[in-house]
């Protein structure tokens, strides 16, 4: 249960523009392990994003892994020629979007979307992948999976196609799924249901999820362990009660807009002023000090590392442990 | 699906009325006595009248539409004023070359738009893309009697590979295969352009759609995510383009059909319209309306075989 399933380290997504290489994803070294979930938070333009398609490979001209490696299962997948990483699209790692709306084409059947997920990874006859797509029909609690699969996906609901995003994902059994934002597009009560699915077939499966999200209350249901993002770097890495109990790192206490063990200030930090700074602006030293209640001499000069705070927790933060500066 | 077939059957026919009611008051505005026409400059008074008594120019406007539109239902186009040949044995001569130049130049001007547009799309902005866009415009901008002109001095003049006059017989035949070939590629030439332009646009957007990131996410290779992701949802907008540009097509028949002295229903047209044939004129008119309103017919009913999200409405 414990093989590490991905592992990234240093991993660098630039883009080159006009004024420079910008670096959407700025050195990020992850892990997930077999039938854990690791929760990406952080803000829109935090590159969450951009480092879920840097392990599909699929990050958008004219960006390109300029450093690191992403190790999967032992194989780096930044290496691999491209032939090579399609294979293990879909079938070994598998990922689903935030609009479920989009994300399935308008024109083609439920059924034949799934099908082709299968047929590009198994070589099989056209009856048995029908039967293993309305398996996976099945297996995500769509009702009726036999007449669903020759609708089309306007004919479906948002949590309902959803649900099909995720069968195409999974039909394949892959060793790891990567769900951006995998719930944001739906009500409240759909999206309980898509992660207590999720947390289902995860259990059945084993593989391993990255959960990307801007919502620390889904990352407080279904995730392992926590990474928090902000402009293109982990500034906190830790099991999730660890961040729910301590967080330690300026910017997640003000994601949770709260602080637990500090009396004043209390008012200031429930809303993060300001915005993500854009990649090609980044102030000097800390990435969030102009944000930063906190902010000291030090940050505006330096870049602090994310360091070890105990075993399992990790924060990048001169202040840290926050307590001794308070 | 089959409803909305139905569905757009039956509004065809007001149009189609209204092209029948169009079609015979622009004759009545034309400032030509088509019974002067056809009695010819020598003719008494007398004749004339007689003429304008036997063709009913002489009944109420309103008599004389029904007139009209009672021998349409009975596919009778009336007689040419000039040469006294039923318009409809006319018409029937000169559509089949018509529908085969026609025909002959969408089978190959469709295709390559498609593939030159997609191709444009796929590697937009590269040098490749570039020579695509300048191709497609150039094909655009060429008048189609100036590259029917140059064909004919290259191909049938100077080196006298294919004949350029005429037709021989019907496509199937060699000889009317060959003498197809340069009126076809004149014909098309104007077609390739807007259909690669109106494609690359449309792929170029479908290709930034999410259910393309979803098709890559899958593990499909490139050509089946071009094609079947991106291409298949673009088609909407390329098969209205291509609906309306056969109109101009017809017109631009006109001019093929000229060049090349082919025996179609544009040149036809001409004929009827210069030595003010009014019957004649007329049927050609309906005809090509007709022609019109069939594309468009196929263009609704392509619509829903396309996006199964028209089907239900």
């Amino acid at each position: 249960m414990s093989e590490t399933i991905l592992d990234i380290r240093g991993l660098v997504t630039a883009f080159n523009t006009r004024n420079g290489a910008i670096r959407a994803v700025d050195g990020i070294s992850l892990s997930v392990k077999r039938g854990t979930t690791l929760g990406i938070v952080g803000e829109s333009g935090s590159g969450k994003s951009m480092l879920s398609l840097s392990v599909m490979g699929l990050v958008p001209p004219p960006g390109r892994i300029a450093e690191g490696q992403v190790m999967f299962r032992g194989t780096d997948l930044t290496k691999l020629p491209p032939s090579k990483m399609r294979d293990l699209r879909g079938n070994r790692i598998s990922m689903i979007f935030q609009e479920p709306m989009t994300s399935l084409n308008p024109v083609h059947t439920v059924g034949f979307q799934i099908v082709e997920a299968l047929r590009a990874h198994r070589k099989e006859t056209a009856a048995r992948l029908k039967e293993e797509a309305i398996e996976a029909l099945r297996k995500v609690r769509i009702p009726s999976p036999e007449r669903r699969f020759d609708e089309y996906p306007h004919q479906l609901s948002g949590g309902m196609r959803q649900r099909v995003m995720i069968a195409m994902a999974l039909a394949c059994k892959p060793d790891l799924l990567i769900a951006d934002e995998p719930t944001t597009a739906l009500d409240v009560t759909i999206q309980a249901q898509i992660l207590e699915l999720l947390r289902e077939l995860q259990a059945e499966t084993g593989m391993a999820i990255i959960l990307i999200t801007h919502d620390l209350g889904v990352v407080a249901q279904v995730a392992d362990e926590v990474a928090v993002m902000y402009a293109g770097k982990v500034v906190e890495r830790a099991p999730v009660s660890r961040v729910f109990q301590d967080p330690q790192h300026p910017y997640t206490i003000g994601l949770m807009g709260s602080m637990p063990r500090m009396e004043e200030d209390v008012d200031r930090l429930v809303a993060i002023s300001g915005v993500v700074p854009p990649p090609f602006r980044l102030p000097p030293g800390c990435r969030f000090n102009p944000r930063c209640p906190f902010v000291g001499s030090e940050c505006r000069v330096e870049q602090p590392a994310l360091a070890a705070l105990t075993d399992a927790h990790a924060v990048a933060c001169w202040k840290a442990p926050l307590e001794e500066h308070v | 699906m089959l409803r909305h077939t139905l569905e757009r059957l039956l509004l065809a026919v007001p149009v189609l009325f209204g092209v029948l009611l169009l079609g015979f008051f622009l004759m009545q505005v034309v400032p030509t006595d088509p019974a002067i026409v056809r009695a010819g400059p020598t003719a008494s008074m007398e004749v004339i009248e007689a003429i304008r008594q036997e063709l009913g120019l002489n009944e109420p406007l309103w008599k004389q539409f029904f007139i009209y539109m009672g021998r349409l239902l009975q596919g009778d186009l009336g007689v040419s004023i000039i040469n006294n040949v039923p318009v409809t044995q006319e018409l029937g001569a000169t559509i089949g070359p018509t529908l085969e130049l026609m025909l002959a130049s969408l089978i190959w001007a469709i295709p390559l738009g498609i593939v030159m547009g997609t191709v444009g799309a796929y590697y937009r902005g590269t040098f490749l893309d570039r020579i695509i866009m300048a191709a497609s415009v150039a094909g655009v901008s060429i008048p189609v009697f100036f590259l029917g002109l140059i064909l004919i001095w290259f191909l049938g003049f100077q080196y006298q590979i294919l004949p350029f006059t005429g037709r021989p017989g019907p496509i199937w035949t060699w000889e009317g295969f060959k003498a197809v070939i340069m009126p076809a590629i004149t014909l098309g030439g104007v077609f390739v352009g807007p259909v690669a332009r109106m494609t690359r646009s449309s792929v170029l957007d479908v290709l930034g759609a999410d259910h393309v990131r979803t098709a890559r996410a899958k593990g499909l290779p490139e050509r089946t995510v071009v094609t079947r992701h991106a291409l298949r949802n673009a088609l909407v907008p390329v098969v209205t383009l291509i609906g309306l540009q056969i109109g101009f097509l017809l017109g631009g028949a006109v001019v093929t059909e000229t060049v090349f002295s082919w025996p179609g229903i544009g040149r036809l047209a001409v004929g009827a319209i210069l030595s003010s044939d009014l019957p004649m004129a007329q049927g050609t008119i309906i005809v090509l309306s007709l022609g019109f309103i069939l594309v468009n017919l196929a263009v609704d009913v392509l619509y829903a075989v396309l996006d199964p999200r028209v089907r239900g409405a």
